[in-house]
């Protein structure tokens, strides 16, 4: 064999070692759940969470108490090269994220209600992996104790963002501009941008729903700007909403990390 | 002497490897068999010249590529790291017997003077090999790229296979004849 041949194979070798090396020290041992709502009045169970790309796992079911909760759609949880085709999976270079929803039938929903007790406690099971513990998030009861802004950035599927804001006072928000700091300079409004100036009462939440492209949704993050008036005086709150559900690649990578310090 | 058998047999073991015919699951031209078949080939070639390494090497393969012969590549790689250690070995492992095989045509093309032939096809066919094995450990880490590069990378590699085929089909022709030296 040639010296030139020789190098260059070492060089391949080499590579294709320390990829699978660099690939395996980014796989999960175990989903990291992201976020678990209880929603009383929407009676339903929301479980988000992280696997490995690719990983076909899914959540079996939810144990809360002596209740057992079946997912709603756990059979569409994984397709690798189309996960558009879902709106509960997005696939990325090393994670994925699912979401669950758990629908609450008249009987969970009575038991829920009589055991608020139960909820802070759960456990996820998934069907390759060890169960998980999980404190719930019970939403109509978190209200008055979230933090003014206490923001939320959802992705539901490849075009669907969702915003919670969350405040304890009394706000008259004149405007809500979302800003994608990979665009030069392009701002976002809502659909509901029409109905500012918006009173948002204390212990409030507005959820805010809008669309925007596939690349939108991949690449880059979201700054938010929010302007208003708050005890007469005008503010302006600028954040980069938190990872709560689900957010690009970067930020996942992130949270993983942070999630397994 | 039947030289010409060394690149006829290479061809139909290189049709036995790039064709997969699945009938009820399993491959009918199973990579294995393809292996063996051009490993045999260079029995011929052991006449004017040494191609042990290259024999040996092809043999390797068959014998490597043997797990993969009732289920895919794509099957058996989503079922363990090992399979998926032992199909990059393999792939490894061409690129080098690739290196032998172009070598031991370099040896027989000199008795034809096809020597041009065989160094152009070497310099498409090899680099084709190594770039389409460093590929594994790049664009695994960047599939984004990978949707763009990964179709461009499918046909380049469908267009260089052909020529590839078409090279081993016209050096079975142009060496069924006498050795060059000999008609002299």
């Amino acid at each position: 064999m040639s010296k030139k041949f020789k190098v260059i194979l070492a060089i391949v070798i080499v590579a294709l070692i320390a990829s699978r090396w660099y690939w395996e020290a980014q796989q999960l041992e175990q989903p990291i759940i992201v976020e678990s709502r209880v929603d009383l009045d929407k009676r339903r169970i929301d479980v988000s969470y992280i696997v490995n790309s690719q990983d076909q796992t899914t959540l079996q079911m939810v144990e809360i108490g002596n209740e057992s909760f079946y997912p709603n759609n756990s059979f569409a949880t994984f397709m690798w090269d189309d996960t558009s085709a879902y709106s509960n999976v997005q696939e990325y270079t090393y994670y994925a994220i699912r979401h669950e929803e758990i629908l609450l039938d008249e009987r969970q929903h009575a038991y829920l209600l009589e055991n608020k007790h139960l909820l802070d406690k759960g456990i996820v099971i998934f069907n390759h992996y060890s169960p998980i513990t999980i404190t719930p998030t019970i939403l109509n009861e978190t209200l008055l104790r979230t933090d003014y802004f206490k923001d939320s950035l959802k992705v539901d599927g490849h075009t669907n963002f969702r915003f919670l804001l969350n405040t304890t006072t009394e706000l008259t928000i004149e405007n809500i501009e979302v800003i994608h700091p990979t665009a030069t300079y392009q701002v976002f409004y809502m659909d509901e941008v029409a109905k500012y100036p918006f009173i948002m009462e204390e212990g409030a939440t507005l959820e805010i729903h809008f669309e925007q492209s596939y690349a939108f949704s991949t690449y880059g993050f979201l700054d938010v700007i929010v302007r208003g008036t708050r005890n007469g005086q005008k503010f302006e709150e600028r954040f980069s909403p938190n990872f709560h559900g689900i957010a690009p690649e970067k930020a996942i990578r992130a949270y993983v990390k942070e999630a397994l310090q | 002497m039947k030289i010409s058998e060394v690149f006829r047999n290479t061809f139909i073991g290189h049709l036995f490897i790039f064709l997969d015919i699945n009938i009820i699951g399993v491959d009918i031209l199973p990579d294995a068999l393809g292996w063996f078949i051009i490993g045999g080939a260079f029995v011929e070639a052991e006449k004017v010249t040494n191609p042990q390494m290259a024999k040996r090497l092809a043999i390797m393969i068959g014998v490597l590529s043997l797990p993969f012969t009732l289920l895919s590549v794509q099957q058996m790689i989503q079922t363990s790291i090992y399979v998926e250690l032992l199909h990059t070995t393999m792939l490894v492992v061409s690129v080098v017997f690739y290196y032998f095989f172009f070598s031991v045509c370099l040896d027989i093309a000199k008795l034809y003077k096809q020597e041009s032939n065989v160094r152009q096809m070497k310099y498409i066919f090899l680099p084709m090999q190594i770039i389409n094995l460093l590929s594994l450990a790049i664009l695994i880490h960047l599939p984004l790229v990978y949707r763009v590069v990964g179709v461009a990378f499918t046909l380049v590699g469908l267009i260089v296979f052909i020529m590839f085929i078409v090279f081993l089909w016209q050096m079975k022709n142009r060496t069924s004849g006498p050795i060059f030296d000999e008609e002299i």
